[in-house]
């Protein structure tokens, strides 16, 4: 995967991710993973760093939680009304996008 | 200190406060989520300790990329970039295309490496009282700060003044178009290169003293990453960056930038990896690019003026400090077939050439210095190359 093509759509995906439900970030990144047959492989490098931007943008909410198994609290993030408006948004540019390439390149025989 | 303390150090570098206690408070919950996973399948907690700091990746990328959300002042960056366009008319005129360089002012050693109570605080209390105990000794500031800065890589010249890389491209003869709305996307016409690339740097943009500056590494990986040309950077003090038409310098009398330390990223990312390859292990590499007081040895090497020499040492694997070892290593430019090298109590320094000799040397505490050069000819393919083996020669 061209990790610039990744980049242009990390937020769009993040946000996506945490559509459903809050996850934090090893469950994002394994989510991804699954979701696109590991076609998208997340470095934790990028993630991170990305999550906060989103967090600081007001599109998602991070808090600590505890988990089951013990040790180190996790930070789970999850979607604010803010975030769902920015990913409707995101989802439609993105769709205008894909729209307009399949135009030019035509459907897969 | 344990591999994941000082792990979560390096990653949340360059932040402070609450922001650096929260980040380290995720990144320990991510790891731990990790090995605990791993373990679940069967793996020693070594083992997954070290898959999982590696699964991570670089703690220096962590760091840069939490740094760049943490300490850009939004609203600072807006008004800064706010009035770039009109200054991007002004400056091609002047055409004078010379870049201002600065170094990032929150990667200073005073500010890393402070052993204080608002420190102490962000620790477990384990990790604190041995420092706590350090600090009451004769000399034990000192030693406690000087090992902090050892492990720091120095803060360089490569931050470039925004406006004059810009004002340098326009003088150069490329087209550039600021994406209304947005920060630090650019759409950049080249001659000599189909279509516009988009030039993406918002990632690489601090504000510094009032004025927005852009990481010379974030320039110099765009560039190499977006163009179809070479990428060539020639000279070892305030370098010239070419590519196209594009004819810029980086750095002045003033703020000089070097050469080696721009380049210093590659050969990291070129030697951790194939390190990682010859192992299987998740050693850790230290730069430097300082030099320090404590010179001991000059290596000889048969190399052209002007050759990036990388030398790679493992005295802290083979010497009695009970700190976790690391490779330290510096990219250096040859001074009449010399470069300085620092070795501390050690009088027999074995230089080697190929990799395999020097994991064989540290296995057994050997010390050894391992010696590339780098091959900068086109910087989208930089190269290691190993250094004439005959030649090689430390003297104390």
């Amino acid at each position: 995967m061209d990790a610039q093509q990744l980049k242009g759509h990390l937020d769009l995906l993040l946000l996506a991710t945490l559509e459903h439900g809050s996850r934090y970030g090893g469950q994002i990144v394994t989510d991804v993973q699954t979701a696109t047959d590991g076609y998208f492989n997340l470095r934790e490098g990028t993630l991170y760093p990305a999550l906060h931007r989103l967090e600081k943008a007001g599109w998602i909410a991070g808090e600590f939680q505890l988990l089951p198994r013990g040790g180190s609290p996790v930070k789970m993030y999850t979607l604010t009304p803010g975030g769902r408006e920015e990913l409707k948004a995101q989802r439609a540019r993105y769709e205008r996008f894909n729209t307009a390439v399949r135009g030019i390149i035509g459907e897969n025989a | 200190m344990s591999g994941v303390e000082r792990y979560l150090k390096q990653a949340t570098r360059g932040l402070s406060g609450q922001a650096r206690r929260d980040a380290q408070s995720e990144l320990r919950g991510a790891i731990e989520d990790k090995i605990w996973r791993s373990t679940l399948l069967g793996m020693d907690h070594g083992d997954a300790t070290r898959t999982a700091l590696r699964d991570l990746g670089s703690p220096y990328a962590i760091a840069s990329g939490l740094t760049q959300v943490h300490t850009l002042p939004k609203a600072a960056l807006g008004t800064v970039l706010a009035g770039l366009a009109c200054l991007l008319g002004v400056q091609a005129l002047a055409g004078v295309p010379v870049v201002q360089a600065a170094p990032d002012p929150t990667q200073t050693a005073p500010l890393l490496c402070m052993f204080n109570e608002a420190a102490f605080r962000t620790m477990s209390a384990a990790q604190a009282k041995p420092l706590r105990w350090a600090l009451t000794q004769p000399g034990g500031r000192a030693r406690l700060e000087a090992d902090c800065w050892f492990r720091t890589a120095r803060p360089v010249n490569n931050y470039l003044r925004f406006t004059d890389v810009l004002a340098a491209f326009t003088a150069g003869g490329l087209t550039v178009r600021a994406m209304p709305g947005t920060v630090g996307l650019l759409m950049l016409r080249v001659p000599g290169q189909d279509g516009e690339l988009e030039f993406n740097v918002r990632e690489g943009i601090k504000v510094i003293d009032g004025h927005a500056y852009l990481s010379a590494w974030t320039l110099l990986n765009t560039v190499r990453s977006k163009t179809t040309l070479p990428v060539q950077l020639t000279g070892d003090v305030n370098p010239v960056l070419d590519f196209g038409p594009a004819h810029i310098q980086l750095g002045t009398v003033n703020a000089p930038v070097r050469r080696a330390d721009l380049l210093v990223g590659d050969v990291y990312a070129l030697l951790s990896s194939s390190v990682l390859t010859a192992t299987g292990d998740s050693s850790e590499f230290v730069w430097n690019q300082v030099p320090s007081a404590a010179e001991t040895h000059r290596l000889m090497v048969q190399v052209p003026p002007g050759t990036l020499v990388v030398t790679v040492s493992n005295q802290q694997y083979v010497g009695e400090d009970p700190q976790p070892p690391f490779y330290l290593f510096r990219l250096q430019v040859a001074d009449q077939g010399q470069v300085p090298v620092s070795f501390p109590n050690q009088r027999t320094v074995q230089p080697v050439t190929t990799l395999q000799a020097f994991v064989t040397a540290t296995r057994q505490r050997q010390p050894a210095l391992l010696v590339y050069r780098l091959d900068p000819s086109d910087l989208r393919t930089p190269k290691l190359a190993p250094a004439p083996a005959s030649s090689l020669k430390l003297n104390p």
